[in-house]
């Protein structure tokens, strides 16, 4: 038996995922289908969808936990002004650890020092299931990545993942970050054709360029920052004249120390000569060595992402792209009514 | 017609309070306890008012703790609404307390689906108690982040463990639960409407006399910081209060202690519960106090 979605636009049969909810799991509009020929239809008459037996459970709005869906990112966008953090960078970059180390630092309360409080968040089924892998300890061999994608097919779709933190002396701050697939800052930096999945980026308050922080130093330094650079001009192309926070960030400051290389230096004078407001920082996430502190440099990194004006939002444009991109279509848009 | 008809005549309100946790959270036990707690109640607050129509479920239970035991989880039924008929504040009322296994909350965590019936439930004056044990016998699951936060550097480079199995940490799916709820609340009845979501810590004399004293709060800001911050920052959308429960100051399943329930003068009169309020610790052994606080629809928090 196969199942099918009636809902208008929703590709659960070809890629598993609930374009209502952003789920796994079915929604209430699938059907099944008889999958295989049938040998006692000798009218030739074709099956008929077969209704999918009534469950004992609704879904009824529930948000869907791993990655913020359609709906949920307008509704909070609605609610209140989110501060938009687009995460950018090669497979292996750090970007998830990147998530995963604030939000397991804002759970344990590290950053309480700096004034920051846990307020909610819609995604934490996503951040767990993220961080999953990096509840492994070994003494004789620390393990070298300490997160995981999430299971959303091998077509994997990239989402936002929802913060609230609160802070005594300015309130609610939202924060929705993405989480993309490596493929996609390596798919646009090898063709333009793939800045499409990129339109959203005119919205963003701050963009974080992650890099490899040993890709940054030794023999490999020079095509890294040569990578990079195209990368800046890719983004400074989409953004036309708009021109968001870059954070040009190396990782493994475990492994490099705290000064920025000299490569991230020079791709941040770059990207200022393409009219960005940039600078340089170097984190380290989970440390591998006990003399460097797991989330270095991490929530400093996040309070120069939250700008203290809000940014104008984009107008509205009407489009035919089916809404279940889950989230690029209302950020693209500005936010949807 | 009978005279139990003649009860069912009058206008009585409806008021129900929900219980969420998961397995091993003791929802059965306080639920039980708190039956035992009215029937024998002397305040004027709540007090009982005859008997439930069906009082198959709540006798059993009753029957086992006055013998000195927990109920079983596995001999429990896999859901029940026990609906007793009360007085509160000398009004007379329903209190119906449904409550299903811990089970199906985990899986509430995991596939984001509501049992249908349950919506059922859920009306404007709905209350929920969230049931968490003290101190769960798995433990907590740690990360690399909280490990290095609370011992320091080192901590991280003299462990050989794998924790990649485990389920989520019991504070995340508490605080997921609790903003699901409040969701489907403004859902049903607007942006503005807040809950009444109360936080009950069961098992509460397995916790240090020393981590007892400084009250519930104090003890999720050490133990549960994700749930205790985010009933902190979010008084706008939920009101919430936290409770910490022992329902008779001990472990029925020690068998000395089992004893001294049996042997005691009358188990009801036994356990105790601790709130905050205005900074300081109340503790009294009126058990109802969750419930109370859970049927008022204003008042202090």
């Amino acid at each position: 038996m196969a199942l099918k979605c009636t809902y208008e636009g929703c590709l659960y049969a070809e890629q598993q995922v609930c374009s209502r909810t952003g789920n796994p799991s079915p929604c209430e509009f699938v059907q099944e289908f008889d999958d295989q020929p049938s040998s006692t239809h000798a009218s030739g008459e074709a099956d008929l969808p077969l209704p999918v037996e009534a469950k004992s459970t609704v879904e009824t709005g529930i948000h869907t936990g791993q990655e913020l869906g359609l709906a949920e990112l307008s509704e909070l966008m609605d609610e209140q002004y989110g501060t938009l953090i687009t995460v950018l960078g090669d497979y292996k970059a750090g970007k998830t650890s990147f998530l995963v180390c604030l939000y397991l630092a804002c759970a344990c309360g590290m950053f309480e020092d700096r004034g920051w409080t846990f307020a909610g968040s819609l995604t934490l089924p996503g951040f767990e299931a993220r961080a999953r892998s990096g509840r492994r300890w070994s003494a004789a061999n620390p393990p070298d990545r300490m997160t995981e994608r999430t299971v959303l097919g091998d077509d994997r779709n990239g989402g936002f993942l929802h913060l609230d933190l609160t802070r005594s002396s300015s309130g609610r701050t939202r924060l929705l970050m993405s989480d993309l697939p490596g493929e996609w800052t390596k798919d646009l930096i090898g063709h333009a054709r793939f800045g499409y999945r990129f339109e959203f980026l005119a919205r963003s308050d701050a963009i974080i360029i992650m890099i490899d922080g040993e890709h940054l130093v030794g023999k490999l330094r020079h095509s890294e920052l040569e990578r990079n650079r195209i990368l800046v001009d890719r983004i400074a192309d989409i953004l036309g004249k708009s021109r968001p926070l870059l954070k040009l960030v190396a990782t493994r400051a475990d492994k490099i120390g705290q000064t920025p290389p000299k490569a991230l230096l020079d791709l941040a004078a770059y990207a200022r000569e393409k009219g960005f407001v940039s600078e340089a920082r170097v984190i380290c996430t989970f440390s591998q060595d006990e003399a460097t502190s797991c989330g270095l440099g991490t929530i400093e990194l996040l309070e120069s992402c939250i700008s203290s004006g809000n940014r104008p939002r984009v107008e509205q444009v009407d489009t035919q792209v089916p809404s279940r991109l889950f989230g690029w279509l209302p950020v693209t848009c500005g936010g949807v009514s | 017609m009978a005279s139990g008809d003649v009860w069912r005549c009058e206008l009585t309100a409806s008021r129900t309070v929900l219980f969420v946790g998961g397995p091993n959270a003791g929802k059965s036990n306080l639920l039980i306890r708190l039956w035992l707690a009215i029937r024998s109640s002397t305040s004027n607050v709540i007090s009982k008012r005859g008997l439930p129509i069906d009082l198959n479920y709540l006798q059993e239970g009753a029957q086992t703790q006055l013998t000195g035991s927990f109920v079983d989880h596995t001999s429990a039924p896999p859901e029940v609404q026990p609906s007793i008929p009360i007085y509160f504040k000398g009004a007379p009322a329903e209190l119906v307390m449904p409550d299903r296994p811990g089970e199906d909350w985990d899986r509430l965590y995991r596939d984001r689906r509501w049992p249908e019936e349950w919506l059922n439930y859920l009306d404007q004056s709905t209350s929920c108690l969230i049931v968490m044990r003290a101190l769960p016998p798995q433990g907590q699951t740690r990360d690399w982040i909280a490990l290095q936060y609370f011992m320091g550097p080192r901590a991280n480079f003299n462990l050989e463990e794998d924790r990649t199995e485990d389920p989520a940490p019991l504070q995340v799916m508490l605080v997921d639960w609790i903003q699901i709820i409040v969701r489907l609340y403004q859902r049903r009845f607007g942006s503005s409407a807040k809950p009444r979501i109360g936080v009950v810590i069961t098992a509460w004399d397995e916790v240090e006399e020393e981590q007892r004293e400084l009250g519930p709060m104090e003890f999720l800001k050490n133990e549960y910081k994700l749930l205790h911050d985010y009933l902190i920052s979010n008084h706008a959308s939920l009101n919430s209060k936290v409770f910490a429960v022992s329902i008779f100051g001990g472990d029925l399943a020690n068998p000395d202690y089992s004893k001294q329930v049996t042997d005691s003068e009358d188990p009801v009169q036994l356990g105790w519960v601790s709130s905050c309020r205005d900074g300081s610790v109340l503790t009294s052994n009126e058990l109802l106090t969750p419930v109370i606080w859970a049927l008022e629809a204003t008042g202090d928090d």
